[in-house]
């Protein structure tokens, strides 16, 4: 890629606030260019419940940030219609035993008001009011329901998915003239003048080429790695307290309501629809390790199983597919505990410690990204005296404009409405784009993977137009390989619709797929068992028995070219 | 479209109501426990088999894997080990397969493998000799395999000798399960790979569309053959003139795994008009390999007067330490002898719910000879994908004539027999001995049952 000489601003980090930042600056008419050193959304944008929440937790002690929230979240819906679904929770109120039932029953009313009060804020997301419901017709609509509930509440808010929100906003910034690089890591700081901080030094991952980066501002979004980050090459304290968290990521989705529950240790979870399965979150225990190391334990996943299953009696029969595992940029505080921690964020001026030209944040929310975004962006304009106002909560996102129906696409493609509304889904008002590529190409209509689904079309749509240098960045534009199989029967596919786009030679692509294979099997690995097992035995035989790769590279994959004796 | 080619294979099975007796029950009809039941029934017991669905047999590539031994890798071809030396590798390093373990493997393979051959004859088995090397196949996955043999029409595919020769693999062009370009380019490079310098070549060849308007990606391969066979006529011509305008220089014609549900008749017409040998290439599942498979097995048992119930076995009724009865969904069945043969985990004969267990007799697991007791997954598996997860190891340990052992090796039921993938010792993942194995202990469980 040919970049500038200069840019205005350097932005790290190509998480939801990277991204969202290069876009807001990009508009404004900045010289914009982003490095991100894995793919968009691979550190906790691509890890968390996708909430666009309007903060009904934070009712209690600050009604101006559930406020906030709440008008951030609209924006959001406003801009990006077509990645947003409805969530609907249910907070079942179990009967209670003895002395209990008299209080579960005072609890009942008790909970209601307070939903009744966050439905003022819940309007201005386009969130319904609350209902509250009997017994009877909570479990019509949520028969899985444990028995013995007297009762339930139930509220509204909005999930997304958060990987193709980061695409989103960074192919707006693009359109906007911003440069993206991914798998680009930032090694180091370009140090000027009184310790100024002029640029970026950084290595492109895949060839192993270094270059420095000239900006007049660079800005840190690299959430949960900012301490260290701007520790190692800034020289500057920043504290946060990192907060790993894990989802359960089911086949299918379980239940019709995001149901609430509570863990042994009085911690809210849930588990929730969530695209065409379910999940169920999650922890928040303090993480001192590496963000890039990250993983589920089956302790945590105890945990979760265990406190669903008082709402949920059935849980353990339901098949996780595999477990994702991320960790929070939280603001630090002492002496509190996980959940009580701020969920806001601060933006930070380095020009204090020494280090002028450099910014960076910490903390923030999937949620409130766009707000946190204008924020960063007023004062990277400020600095470099630049008066232009946001525009990003007026403009829509790529796609974000009215999308044909399902069916008159369908009609139009020759393809299945559930196929089409899939393509929708993830790029709004472009999916004629994606499905013109079937004219192209026949073959273009065929599923890669039967579980989202997704069409060939749509992988070559994505390896050419939005980011995508591995074969693994696919599952986040797509997710092809995310579905219930995980990758048993589309990655093979996969890797040679990525190979032809490519023109790899097939030692090339095989790396690819066994990248695939294996980021996959991080998340499996962790609870593998029931229906799941099955699957992957049949995985094994497909990619590692079939001659896929042959006998000499899976000794290799394997480590060892002995066999245990 | 006609009824007919749809209803491939034929139902064979039917109903249990009641209570049915037998000498010899057979738990599970993949090609385990239908070699089980063959060769109880070659030694004329009466026998049973019940089976809920088709299992991991129903996904077989094509090949039998005897003794497909990685090490050492069989490159070059010239210079693969035989497979009796694999075999005897195996049985040096591996006391836990159920080669070592299950009577004498060397001496009683090929017996097993000539049975087989024989009770499947529309698979076109070949007689194997264990002093020569493997064959080597091409699969839709991409790359090459090495197994003992492969069924018709794959059989004709073997690249042993075509090291320096030039083969065409064929595509439809909206078929991408078998994406010709690319798997040329990716079996060009791996055959290289494995033979420095030689003059390997592997080329594409477009048979066009699909012949039918339906998009064939939407289609199964079963679907698909059924309409071939029905169109065969028209289409064969057509594609042996494509083939011959586009593969004037090469030795080999390998085809997609759709060549009709029958498997030899498409490829040798279509041999005979192109004047070139034509195979297909072995699958990844849905495959139409396995389909034969499963069709071969239930019309073979059908043909030797064996009972096929659609049930799932779930319990037992025993007198000492013998199983007087197994308790299905919809009746029992009374047996003198009960063969198990369920399969691992893909076939539901072990689970994994809260803990490890065998899911008819809770019959104790074991992994290279260690008991699984209450041991969790992680235990097994190695933290790179393609590593050695010794959770695909896991079984069923026998006596060497197959009666499932306890955990102080005490014969738990004197009438059980265990056979197949369910046994401790070997992955049926990792294309070494998975058909072989079920073929070989299958076969040694009847015979037993039959005798005991
Ligand atoms: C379990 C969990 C559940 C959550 N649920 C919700 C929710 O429901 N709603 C909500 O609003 N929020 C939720 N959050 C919080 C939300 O996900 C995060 O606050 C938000 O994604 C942070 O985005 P970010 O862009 O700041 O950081 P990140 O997404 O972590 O992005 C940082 C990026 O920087 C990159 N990077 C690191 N080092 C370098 C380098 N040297 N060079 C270049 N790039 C580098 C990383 O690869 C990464 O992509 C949740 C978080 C977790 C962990
Ligand atoms: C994708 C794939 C590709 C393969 N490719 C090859 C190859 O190329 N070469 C090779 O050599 N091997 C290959 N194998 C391995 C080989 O096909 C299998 O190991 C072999 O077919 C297993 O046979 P089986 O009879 O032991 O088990 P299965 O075929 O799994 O049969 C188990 C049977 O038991 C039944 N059953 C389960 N539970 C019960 C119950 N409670 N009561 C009654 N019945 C029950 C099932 O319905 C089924 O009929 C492959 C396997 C797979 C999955």
């Amino acid at each position: 890629m040919q970049l500038h000489q200069e840019y205005d601003v350097a932005i790290i980090g190509g998480g939801v606030n990277g991204t969202g930042i290069a876009r807001d600056c990009a508009m404004r008419g900045l010289k914009t260019i982003l490095i991100e050193k894995k793919d968009l959304a691979s550190g906790a944008s691509g890890a968390n419940s996708g909430m666009i929440h309007g903060g009904i937790r934070y009712l209690q002690h600050d009604a101006n940030t559930t406020r906030l929230s709440c008008i951030d979240s609209g924006y959001i819906q406003k801009i990006a219609p077509h990645l947003l679904f409805r969530v609907p929770f249910m907070f079942p109120i179990p009967g209670g035993v003895g002395a209990g039932r008299v209080k579960q029953r005072l609890l009942l009313p008790a909970v209601e008001a307070y939903f009744a009060a966050y439905d003022k804020y819940s309007a201005l997301k386009n969130g319904m009011p609350h209902t509250r419901l009997s017994a009877g017709e909570a479990y019509t609509l949520e028969p899985r329901l444990a028995r013995g509930m007297i009762g339930a509440v139930t509220t509204d808010e909005w999930g997304t998915d958060p990987f193709r929100l980061c695409v989103a906003n960074a192919i707006s910034a693009r359109e906007h003239g911003a440069d993206i690089l991914v798998h680009t890591e930032v090694r180091g700081l370009m140090t000027g003048e009184h310790g100024r901080c002029e640029g970026l030094k950084v290595r492109d991952a895949l060839t192993g080429e270094c270059r420095e980066i000239r900006a007049r501002v660079t800005f840190c979004a690299v959430g949960p790695w900012t301490p260290r980050m701007m520790r190692r090459f800034g020289d500057v304290e920043v504290k946060l307290r990192p907060g790993k968290g894990i989802h359960l990521v089911y086949d299918r989705r379980v239940v019709n309501h995001a149901v609430i529950a509570y863990a042994v240790d009085g911690r809210q979870v849930f588990i929730m629809p969530h695209e065409n399965g379910a999940i169920l979150g999650t922890t928040d225990d303090d993480y001192y390790g590496d963000p890039d190391e990250v993983k589920g334990t089956r302790d945590e996943v105890e945990y979760l199983l265990q406190a669903v299953e008082q709402v949920i009696p059935s849980i353990r029969q339901h098949r996780v597919t595999r477990v994702m595992a991320g960790v929070r940029p939280t603001l630090h505080e002492y002496g509190k505990n996980e959940d009580a921690l701020s969920r806001s964020h601060r933006i930070l001026d380095h020009a204090g410690d020494g280090r002028p030209g450099l910014l960076s944040v910490a903390g923030g929310k999937l949620a409130s990204y766009r707000e946190l975004s204008q924020e960063a962006a007023d004062e990277i304009c400020r600095q470099l005296g630049v008066e232009r106002a946001c525009r990003t909560h007026l403009e829509k996102l790529p796609g974000g404009d009215d999308a044909p129906p399902p069916s008159e696409l369908g009609r139009e493609f020759h393809l299945p409405a559930n196929v089409v509304e899939r393509v929708i889904y993830r790029h709004g008002s472009r999916a004629r784009d994606v499905l013109a590529l079937t004219r192209e190409d026949k073959r273009n209509r065929a599923l890669v993977c039967e579980c989202e689904p997704v069409t060939e079309g749509e992988l070559r749509y994505s390896i050419r137009h939005e980011f995508v240098r591995r074969l693994t960045d696919v599952r986040k534009r797509t997710r092809c390989a995310m579905g219930s199989c995980q990758g048993c029967n589309c990655i093979a596919r996969a890797g040679q619709i990525f190979a032809e786009e490519r023109g790899l030679r097939p030692e090339e692509s095989r790396i690819e797929i066994i990248g695939l294979l294996q980021e996959r099997w991080k998340g499996k690995s962790v609870a593998l068992g029931g229906p799941q097992l099955a699957v992957e035995e049949i995985n094994q035989a497909i990619h590692f028995g079939l001659g896929g790769m042959n006998p000499g590279e899976r000794a290799r994959a394997a480590g060892s070219g002995e066999p245990r004796t | 479209m006609s009824l007919a080619a749809l209803q491939f294979p034929p139902r064979r099975e039917r109903e249990l109501d009641g209570v049915a007796e037998c000498d010899v029950l057979v738990i599970g009809g993949g090609l385990a426990g239908a070699m089980a039941a063959l060769s109880a029934r070659e030694q004329s017991a009466s026998v049973i088999v019940v089976r809920p669905a088709a299992a991991a047999s129903r996904m077989w590539s094509g090949a039998v894997d005897v003794a497909s031994g990685w090490l050492p890798p069989p490159c070059p071809f010239s210079e693969a080990p035989s497979i009796g030396s694999n075999l005897r590798h195996i049985l040096r390093h591996f006391p836990w397969h159920p080669y070592v373990r299950i009577g004498e493997a060397e001496k009683d393979l090929p017996a097993a493998l000539e049975f087989a051959a024989r009770e499947l004859p529309q698979l076109g088995f070949p007689a194997v000799n264990l002093d020569e090397s493997n064959g080597i196949f091409a699969s839709t996955a991409g790359g090459w395999k090495s197994s003992a043999f492969a069924a018709r029409p794959a059989a004709a595919g073997d690249l042993r000798s075509r090291t320096d020769s030039k083969v065409c693999i064929a595509g439809f062009s909206n078929w991408p399960s078998c994406d010709a370009p690319q798997l040329a380019a990716m079996l060009q490079a791996a055959i290289r790979a494995a033979n420095p310098g030689c003059r390997f070549e592997a080329a594409a060849a477009d048979l066009g569309e699909w012949p039918e308007q339906d998009d064939p990606s939407w289609r199964t391969p079963r679907y698909l053959a059924a309409m071939l066979d029905a169109n065969r006529q028209d289409w064969l011509p057509r594609w042996a003139e494509k083939l011959n305008a586009q593969t004037r220089d090469a030795s080999l014609l390998l085809l997609p795994p759709l060549m009709g549900t029958k498997g030899a008749d498409v490829c040798e017409e279509l041999s005979s008009l192109t004047g070139k040998p034509c195979a297909e290439l072995l699958s990844r599942p849905p495959s139409i390999f396995g389909e034969r498979l499963h069709e071969a097995l239930e019309s073979a048992l059908e043909s030797r007067g064996v009972r096929i119930y659609r049930d799932r076995a779930g319990g037992f009724l025993k007198k000492g330490d013998r199983l007087e009865a197994i308790v299905c969904d919809n009746g029992e069945v009374k047996a003198r002898m009960v063969v198990l043969a369920h399969g691992k985990f893909a076939s539901g004969g072990l689970v994994r719910d809260s803990e490890f267990s065998e899911s008819v007799f809770n019959l104790p697991l074991f992994v290279r000879g260690e008991p699984v007791g209450y041991r969790l997954p992680e235990e097994f598996l190695s933290p790179q994908v393609g590593g050695e997860h010794l959770i695909f190891e896991m079984g069923v340990k026998t006596d060497t004539s197959g009666r499932p052992l306890d955990e102080d090796d005490r014969v738990i039921w004197s009438n059980l027999v265990a056979c197949g993938s369910c046994l401790m010792g070997y992955s049926q993942t990792l294309g070494i001995s998975g058909a072989g194995a079920a073929i070989y202990s299958g076969w040694r469980a009847g015979r037993i049952a039959a005798a005991g």
